[in-house]
């Protein structure tokens, strides 16, 4: 990234005004192209980066500037640009326009994690600590804490909400015994050197049902039809603190268990470094919820959009009798699935469960050994 | 030093000529006693042997013209007004003082008469003013009396380098006595008054004797044309200073101040024109000693809040 | 922030010269190189000798023969406005200052009108040097009837000539080199922090403002040259330790009236006053002397002046930069006296 810093041009000023630029946001500037223009007391200068690339501006024109002040930056590439801006727009308070917040306050609200929304309740201009102070006091009222949402949290309870709200939810579980495919991964990483689980497991096995059982990959409209999407492109849970996110596996990447660790792995390298962007998290077709820790059991919500998620619980041992009524432990998992009753009844849902176990008791991983 | 010149004929003056510079001599005469007598204070610049000049210009000048007097300047406010009495509360800071006696002896005002006590400054003022003129009243001239030892000050040659190139309607009187304060002429004054103005483009004219009539004579052709036909003009009058620069304060010979007792006015017209004299002298040495008596008498000038706020 | 293109000190100068000449003819402009094309070594009177030629006298090297000038024709009810082409050169002209437009007022017994102003345009930070830089304000204060100005972003020109050639006293008008290429503030607002207003009247002090008039840590008091400066440091005290400053910018920089001060002074009760002139009986202590009768008692610090260093202003700019108030001199004197 390459920063459009403004020159000295001459000895009298001390600030300038930027008159005009010749590009817009996202455009590709040309190396040596004059980007901007700067009104001096005596003279217009044009500016050009020795360097081109896709442009993000940082000031408006008919803005004044100083010298050394960055003006717009110039980025490699499209994707950098965006990347630049969630960057920006999830840094504290970055993205207040218009408001000034004091470096003690700042550092208030560093400290308490305090979100954008919560400061803009403040509804004034300039942010002080003391301002920042009463955020955190107000809790106390009533002796109850009140904690002010996230950004991302807010996201999350929209979409809880809308989904409570508007799909009729019904929901079943099955037990799974995995010590097969618990066999069959370790032997797949021994080989393929892939670290693959039973969640990306889970997913490659959901490839093959979607013919199968294509209302478990539709979503449901008003007037009583429903929109069948007939690819498998699924919606995992990844929290690892920093906020719930719902990012996507695509169509292309459950072709093999290969590409489906792969993707779940560059998932959780974004959630990480909090770089996703709004491709990564929108156009799921179906929902997996992956509950943290020992979690058994958990009531997943289905997105709006689709009509089913499944949740795989934690693995854990079970003591059987067998055959000879001797103890013996297994290896099992609970498969849950909440579905959207308009579209689907009992019967179907046990069905495509009882599909989706059989699918990954199978310990079969030789036609992903195969494809590799 | 010339001091043996003799002026054998002396034209006979008008009798309020000869009234204007018996006066002018009356008045410095009896300030200076009164300032023996310590009925004055501080100090003053008698113009003693020099009431000629303003007395030989009055006519010369209108009230429409400005002038601009320096620290010797009471010769020329008695001429402009023929009012001692002002003059004399002024110094005396008494009532009906013409300054209210804030401006003392150096620092009058009234109409357009304008004195000044900084050596040289008068002439870029009367420069500006002569400005004022040629643009709003065309034919008045404004009219400036220094001394031999202004020629010292830097700011007149500014204010004539300004006057000649811009054409003003300014008349730059010399009055050279000889000497500034202690300082004879030759050794403060590198070459001469007359080069100084040429150098600058600028006519000079040298006057000599005290013949107030053959003086005005002279000068009256050369002053019409500066309201005519507007530039400044250096008239320059070889002078005596008979008294002191201040008081008592005189560092000459005796015999150089009989020498110049020689070539006074006063000697001359009292030898060529006795009985016009004598009567002439008898009335203004008459009304300066009333003068004296009266203004001494009147109460002290109250300050006034209005006239020098704050 | 968005703003609409404001107007320049100098173009506001300028402006107002205009409209003095075309107002009163009796109005002259009389400088070194003041005709065009030239229009005078900062362009300030540009334009002013093809519109009023008879008003307009480009003058030789003469500053005490011009101020002089002047005297004569404010003597004779013009009022000539006349230009020092560096502030500096003033010196030359103190005697005309001192013992003729000044004293002219009050010396004859009757108030005589002195219709002049003197313009010095005053100053460093651009490298001019130890005799171009200098800001001699403090050595005209205290001579009767002579009234000192500064040129500020907040008080329009116009408005101030018209003040000071109504005054019937002399002026002289310092204006800070540095303010000429800067705007104009306008609609009482400085920027996304500060708003400023006019809490006397627009010809008094302009009062700059942080939230609220009435409340502030400590009040800097700074002529109209400084005020980029001390909104610097005062943006980086509010930021950086919620410090918050009022500044106050007389445009009349003497006779000082200390009456006019908003009631907010006292309830700070902590004072920096602010000059580019050199340390030493400079303009501060003159301010600083006019308010302790006012305030004692109320004080929580000693009123702090901040002046330049007592050195010659050095040409290059690095250690010119060193001698002369800059942004940081006034910071680093608001954060003590804060802390006091």
């Amino acid at each position: 990234m390459h920063e459009i810093t403004v020159p000295k041009l001459n000895s009298n000023d001390s600030g300038y005004l930027l008159t005009a630029w010749h590009y817009s946001d996202g455009d590709v500037v040309p190396a040596s192209a004059p980007v901007v223009e700067i009104e001096t007391s005596k003279t217009a200068e044009e500016l050009s980066s020795e360097v081109g690339g896709v442009l993000q501006r940082g000031l408006t024109e008919m803005q004044e500037c100083r010298p050394g002040e960055v003006i717009g930056r110039l980025f490699p590439d499209e994707q950098q640009r965006q990347r630049f801006l969630i960057g920006r727009s999830e840094e504290p308070a970055a993205d207040l326009a218009g408001v000034v917040i004091t470096e003690p306050a700042r550092s208030l609200i560093d400290r308490y994690r305090i979100s954008q929304d919560a400061i803009r309740t403040l509804s004034t201009r300039v942010i002080r600590a003391v301002d920042v102070q009463r955020l955190i006091d107000e809790a106390d009222v009533g002796g109850s804490r009140i904690q002010h949402l996230g950004k991302s949290q807010l996201a999350v309870a929209a979409v809880v909400a809308e989904s409570h709200h508007t799909i009729p939810a019904a929901y079943a579980v099955v037990k799974v015994v995995v010590d097969a495919a618990l066999a069959a991964l370790r032997g797949y990483a021994d080989r393929q050197k892939i670290a693959a689980r039973l969640p990306e497991l889970l997913i490659r096995r959901l490839a093959g049902l979607v013919e199968t059982y294509p209302m478990f990959f539709a979503s449901a409209r008003e007037d009583g039809t429903a929109v069948l999407a007939g690819q498998v492109r699924v919606g995992v849970t990844i929290d690892i603190g920093r906020g719930l996110y719902l990012p996507v596996i695509g169509a292309d990447a459950v072709t093999s268990l290969a590409t489906v660790t792969a993707a779940m792995a560059g998932l959780r390298a974004k959630a990480l470094r909090e770089e996703f962007t709004a491709a990564d998290l929108t156009g799921a077709t179906i929902g997996l919820s992956l509950p943290a820790g020992d979690v058994l059991l958990a009531q997943p919500l289905i997105m709006p959009g689709t009509s089913c998620m499944l949740a795989l619980g934690a693995t854990h041992p079970e003591v059987i009798p067998d055959g000879h009524g001797q103890p013996v432990v297994r290896q099992v998992a609970l498969l849950g699935l909440a579905y959207d009753h308009r579209l689907i009844n009992g019967r179907a849902a046990a069905r495509f469960l009882g599909g989706l176990k059989a699918a990954l008791e199978s310990a079969d991983l030789s036609d992903e050994e195969a494809a590799s | 030093m010339t001091v043996q010149r003799i002026e054998t004929a002396v034209t006979r003056p008008a009798d309020a000529d000869l009234d204007l510079l018996l006066m002018t001599r009356h008045f410095e005469l009896t300030l200076l006693r009164l300032f023996e007598s310590g009925l004055i204070g501080g100090t003053t610049h008698t113009c003693l042997g020099q009431e000629h000049v303003p007395v030989a210009l009055r006519p010369l000048i209108d009230d429409a013209d400005h002038v601009f007097s320096n620290h010797r300047g009471h010769g020329h406010y008695l001429a402009r007004f023929g009012d001692p009495h002002s003059l004399l509360a002024e110094i005396m800071g008494r009532e009906g003082a013409v300054c209210h006696g804030i401006g003392g002896s150096q620092h009058l005002r009234r109409d357009r008469f304008l004195s000044t006590g900084v050596q040289g400054q008068n002439v870029p003022v009367a420069a500006g003013a002569a400005l004022a003129l040629k643009r709003r009243e065309p034919g008045q001239l404004a009219l400036v009396h220094i001394g031999d030892g202004s020629w010292g000050e830097g700011a007149i040659y500014e204010a004539l380098n300004m006057a000649s190139l811009w054409r003003l309607p300014l008349v730059l009187v010399v009055e050279n006595n000889g000497i500034a304060q202690s300082t004879p002429t030759a050794e403060h004054l590198a070459g001469s008054i007359t080069g100084r103005a040429h150098a600058f483009g600028i006519d000079h004219i040298s006057v000599r004797g005290t013949d107030v009539t053959a003086i005005r004579k002279r000068l009256r052709q050369p002053m019409m044309r500066v309201r005519t036909h507007p530039r400044p003009l250096v008239i320059e009058f070889e002078t005596i200073r008979l008294g002191p620069h201040s008081k008592g304060d005189d560092t000459r010979d005796a015999a150089v101040l009989r020498a110049l007792k020689e070539q006074d006015w006063y000697a001359r017209y009292e030898r060529a024109y006795p009985e016009q004299f004598a009567a002439a002298d008898r009335r203004q040495r008459d009304l300066a000693e009333r003068c004296a008596r009266e203004v001494t008498a009147r109460p002290l000038v109250r300050r006034n809040e209005g006239e020098n706020p704050r | 922030m968005v703003r609409s293109q404001r107007e320049r000190v100098s173009e506001n100068l300028n402006r107002a010269l205009h409209a003095m000449l075309e107002k009163d003819p009796r109005v002259w402009m009389i400088g070194e190189d003041v005709s065009d094309p030239y229009g005078g070594a900062f362009k300030i009177t540009k334009g002013l000798s093809g519109r009023f030629p008879d008003q307009v006298v480009s003058t030789p090297i003469s500053e005490a023969g011009i101020v002089g000038l002047a005297g004569g024709l404010a003597l004779s009810g013009e009022r000539p406005i006349v230009e020092i082409m560096f502030g500096d050169f003033v010196a030359l002209a103190f005697d005309p200052i001192l013992n003729l437009l000044s004293k002219s007022v009050g010396m004859y017994g009757r108030r005589v009108p002195m219709r002049t102003v003197v313009r010095c345009p005053v100053g460093g930070n651009r490298g001019y040097g130890p005799t171009h830089s200098q800001s001699p304000q403090k050595h005209l204060i205290g001579i009767p009837h002579l009234n000192l100005y500064e040129l500020s972003p907040f008080h329009d020109c116009s408005a101030l000539f018209g003040r000071m050639l109504a005054a019937g006293e002399p002026a002289v008008l310092f204006e800070n080199k540095i303010l000429y290429t800067e705007r104009m503030y306008a609609d009482s607002t400085v920027d996304d922090l500060f708003s400023y207003d006019f809490p006397a009247s627009s010809d008094g002090c302009a009062r700059v403002f942080l939230g609220s008039p009435d409340a502030a840590d400590v009040v800097v008091i700074a002529p109209g040259g400084l005020t980029g400066r001390v909104l610097d440091a005062a943006r980086r005290l509010f930021l950086e330790h919620e410090i918050v400053c009022l500044i106050l910018v007389p445009v009349q920089l003497y006779p000082f009236d200390a009456s006019s001060l908003p009631p907010a002074i006292a309830g700070a009760g902590r004072i920096v006053v602010v000059e580019e002139g050199t340390a030493g009986g400079g303009w501060g202590a003159e301010v600083a002397a006019c308010l302790y009768p006012r305030l004692w008692g109320r004080l929580r610090a000693p009123i702090r002046l901040v002046t330049s260093a007592d050195r010659v202003i050095p040409a290059a700019r690095h250690l010119e930069d060193e001698v002369l108030v800059q942004a940081d001199t006034v910071y680093d004197a608001v954060l003590e006296v804060a802390g006091a």
